[in-house]
């Protein structure tokens, strides 16, 4: 009789337990698409079994164990910060190309042409009115042209500063939802696989912003890390970044007046601006800081644009009050032709104006030499379209081409930003897949494909080097 | 143009393309295909080196291998991501099976004593 009860009660605990690797499977079934779940698995042990001194055997439930893996979540998640940050580069330098207009009928490049063609066309007739007021004419042209890059790099300057702020609230708000879910977590919630999943999807949001270290405590509770550096999240004790415009003071700004820097702030207000490198905050932090400034100057120098605009303005008016406007006895010496903001280097650009005091017959033609030149200035001027004089070249080169080297610096870090865009998301779902691949593998297998790989990568390692080298070959033949 | 140069090219680029869609799940199996169509894809231009010194130059080519040297590069990412991925796997699995060493570093994976016969 005691037999046939043991019998009965080993096959109800078999039962449960069954029930309980059912149950399991189900909540796997119900959840194959909620982000970030893990698959989970119910453990069975076999309960001792030995007839002659009483173990009945049977069958017992274990516990839930997660078929996670924490190294290829931070394999995801390292992948998706690359991500975050390529996606940025290209939408930051889309805009920034669109300030620089390489094409000939608009914006500086035009602008320019204009007025080189109104010196060539004033050298020509150097006493018509008429050709006068166009040289006038273009040179206002000019002026408007520089000042409308100068504004458009100041609206994209502010652009940058509120998507900075509005990623890192968005930061802090996705931290905030951690904080919440590690309550939880304290309060009892361990082991859930809800709150799991809850976790590591929020987790792989957050790395597209910023470049987070994530490390699961004893008491279950996630512990986040910015660079692996700066608490964002203890337990339950959230430290929230900040963002602010400063200018540095170490060392001294040589601009002074210039635009602030951009910083990100611990939540005691130390600037950790430096350790931030990844993500789209990484990558909105170097647009802002070292991009940006590149043109339109900073703290530490006055910015290409307004380097052009103040050299071009300088060469302009040094050759004009080199001339003469009559050459009468006394000759009268002609007059500067561009204004512009001589307290601010980084606001040349932006304050490039034509005197509107000067008039037509103000301007100098004559050279004086001797031998006096009627049309000497004037053909000096249009000289500078293709200037062989170091006067007349900036860095060497001629005013057309520096503003051609800019344009052509955002468009070449724009097309590698559009390459490594699309290799990233390749990445991702390389790291994604094989996330999915290591879940729940058995080591010793694990270790076999680790020899397994390492053969065939060196051979296609290989290959593809001797592909390279054909290509660029291939390449350098195809060129004009 | 040089329409065999151009088909070439084509040919070339399609099976980087195929090996960088291989790599997207890099195991050793997945990888041994791709070596294959590396080889051929590279056999493809070998050819077409050779025709382009007799041939004339044109856009279309130059812009199919400005593109394959992009699929080269992306294919080149996505196969040291993956060595990088399964080398962190060995350094856990040296660490978990024999420690650490005196210099910190993570203890030689031991591995198994297997026959492994692919056919």
């Amino acid at each position: 009789m005691s037999g046939l009860l043991t019998t009965l009660i080993n096959s109800a605990s078999a039962l449960n337990a069954f029930t309980q690797v059912l149950q399991v499977t189900q909540n796997n079934v119900a959840n194959a698409s909620t982000p970030g779940y893990a698959k989970q698995t119910q453990q069975l042990y076999a309960l001792p079994f030995d007839p002659s001194i009483g173990a009945s055997g049977g069958v017992r439930a274990g516990a839930i164990t997660s078929a996670r893996d924490q190294y290829a979540e931070q394999a995801v998640r390292q992948q998706t910060v690359l991500l975050g940050q390529a996606n940025q580069n290209v939408n930051s330098l889309t805009a920034l190309q669109s300030v620089f207009n390489i094409s000939a009928d608009s914006g500086i490049p035009a602008a320019l042409s204009n007025l080189f063609q109104s010196f060539s066309a004033w050298g020509q007739t150097p006493n018509s009115t008429l050709a006068r007021q166009t040289v006038l004419q273009s040179a206002a042209s000019v002026a408007s042209a520089f000042q409308q890059a100068s504004a458009s790099l100041t609206t994209l300057t502010g652009n940058t500063n509120q998507q900075l702020q509005q990623t890192v609230k968005q930061v802090n708000l996705l931290v905030g939802q951690l904080q919440g879910y590690n309550k939880q977590i304290l309060q009892g919630q361990h082991n859930d696989p809800g709150v799991d999943a809850q976790v590591n999807s929020i987790l792989e949001q957050l790395s597209q912003y910023v470049n987070v270290n994530a490390m699961q405590q004893d008491d279950g509770t996630i512990t986040v890390l910015l660079n692996g550096q700066t608490p964002l999240l203890v337990a339950d004790h959230q430290y929230s970044l900040g963002f602010s415009l400063t200018q540095p003071d170490n060392p001294p700004p040589v601009y002074p007046d210039g635009p602030p820097e951009a910083q990100i702030l611990a939540s005691d207000g130390t600037d950790i601006t430096h350790t931030v490198s990844g993500g789209q905050l990484g990558a909105l932090l170097t647009m802002r800081n070292i991009v940006l400034p590149s043109y339109i100057g900073s703290a530490s120098q006055a910015g290409d644009l307004n380097t052009m605009a103040k050299q071009f303005a300088d060469r302009v008016n040094q050759l004009l009050t080199s001339g003469n406007i009559s050459d009468g006895d006394p000759a009268t010496p002609g007059v500067p032709l561009f204004t512009y903001d001589t307290t601010n280097d980084t606001n040349v650009a932006g304050s490039l104006a034509v005197d509107t005091s000067v008039t037509a017959d103000q301007l100098a033609a004559i050279q004086p030499g001797p031998p006096e030149v009627a049309n000497g200035i004037a053909l000096a001027l249009s000289q500078m379209s293709n200037p062989t004089a170091a006067a007349d070249k900036i860095n060497g080169e001629s005013y057309t081409e520096f503003y051609g080297d800019m344009a052509s610096r955002v468009g070449s870090a724009l097309s590698d930003a559009t390459t490594q865009q699309q290799v990233q998301q390749s990445a991702v779902a390389q790291a994604q897949n094989l996330r999915q691949q290591s879940s729940g593998v058995d080591l010793n297998e694990e270790a076999m494909v680790l020899v397994q790989f390492q053969r065939a990568y060196e051979a296609n390692a290989r290959v593809i080097t001797v592909l390279d080298q054909l290509t660029e070959d291939m390449i350098n033949i195809l060129q004009p | 143009m040089n329409p065999d140069v151009l088909i070439r090219l084509t040919a070339a680029r399609s099976k980087v393309i195929s090996v960088c869609n291989g790599l997207l799940s890099p195991s050793p199996e997945a990888l041994d295909g791709c070596a294959s169509l590396l080889e051929s894809a590279a056999g493809e231009l070998e050819d077409c080196l050779r025709s382009l010194e007799r041939a004339a130059k044109g856009c279309p080519e130059l812009e199919q291998a400005r593109g394959l040297r992009t699929d080269l590069r992306r294919a080149r990412h996505l196969l040291q991501s993956a060595s990088n991925y399964y080398s962190g796997w060995q350094r856990l699995l040296g660490a978990m099976s024999g420690g650490y060493t005196a210099c910190g570093n993570p203890a030689q994976l031991a591995l198994p004593a297997r026959v492994c016969l692919q056919g």
